[in-house]
């Protein structure tokens, strides 16, 4: 698994927003010349720098794996030989997502009970 | 921290949530519907704190919150509230006034208990917190709420192990 770099590069106390950077060990920049991103702690429930970067750490390695890719394309492939050929696959199934939402219950759905 | 339930129910908001054990929250106290007024411990013990600053400065004293209790917590408006939970989580009820400076009044009734809920000017909603219990012979399934309005009233019947909250405003 490759490893990424974030820095939190500047904080404003009154919004309680701080500025980080990123970059990943194929990013073509050091990370000091990437722009920055702004989070506002209060989103997120954390306490210590530590915390807060596991928290933003989803979001930021999705950020630099599109950079990365937009930065270093894969290489032009050749796929003249690829018409006409064909093949018997398996349906494709989705996993269950298990952080999908739960079905809404009939007391979510209507709360209020008139009486 | 799992939210499984907000419901507006016109004047505020009720919203159940489940905390895990050794966890650790921090809730900036403030906002319309968004600003716990008060929060009732339906199942488990957390202990809670407040700070002027999302920073802690380590001396804060931490309050207890226990299983059964309704804590008015109008004081930490405006503040964060830290909540953190040992070796049981702690399953809990918060009520969010809409405007955040409306004052609600909220009682608790624990079943098996039948008592006639009776508004005066202002009306009372019924939340079913556990349930299902019957209000005006009509069932309140758990996080279901009813509206007995101004200067009318309705039978509510509860059996063993329910629990509702009387809302009204002050």
């Amino acid at each position: 698994m490759s490893k990424i770099n974030i820095k939190i590069v500047e904080i404003d106390q009154a919004t309680h927003t701080v500025v980080v950077k990123y970059a990943s060990e194929t990013s073509k920049k050091n990370i000091d010349e990437y722009p920055g991103v702004a989070f506002q702690v209060t989103n997120f429930n954390v306490t210590t720098p530590e915390e807060f970067i596991e928290a933003i750490r989803p979001q930021i390695s999705l950020y630099v794996y599109h950079r990365d890719l937009a930065e270093n394309p894969p290489a032009p492939i050749d796929i003249s030989s690829w018409n006409g050929y064909s093949a018997e696959v398996e349906n494709y199934v989705p996993p269950v997502d298990p952080t999908a939402p739960t079905q809404v219950t009939p007391a979510q759905a209507n709360p209020e009970v008139t009486i | 921290m799992i939210l499984n339930n907000a419901t507006n129910a016109k004047s505020f908001v009720y919203c159940s949530v489940y905390q895990s054990p050794n966890e650790t929250t921090n809730y900036y106290n403030s906002g319309n519907g968004h600003f716990h007024e008060s929060i009732y411990i339906i199942e488990g013990s957390a202990e809670y704190t407040t700070s002027p600053s999302v920073e802690l400065s380590g001396d804060e004293t931490y309050l207890p919150l226990s299983a059964g209790q309704l804590y008015d917590i109008t004081n930490t408006k405006g503040q964060y509230v830290i909540t953190k939970t040992s070796t049981v989580g702690a399953s809990m009820m918060m009520f969010n006034p809409i405007p955040e400076d409306k004052q609600l009044q909220v009682q608790i009734v624990h079943g098996p208990n039948t008592v006639t809920v009776t508004s005066g000017d202002i009306r009372t909603t019924v939340v079913c917190i556990t349930g299902p219990v019957t209000i005006k012979d009509k069932t309140l399934n758990s996080l279901q709420y009813a509206v007995v309005f101004a200067n009318t009233s309705a039978d509510l019947v509860q059996s063993e192990n329910t629990i509702c909250a009387l809302v009204t405003d002050k």
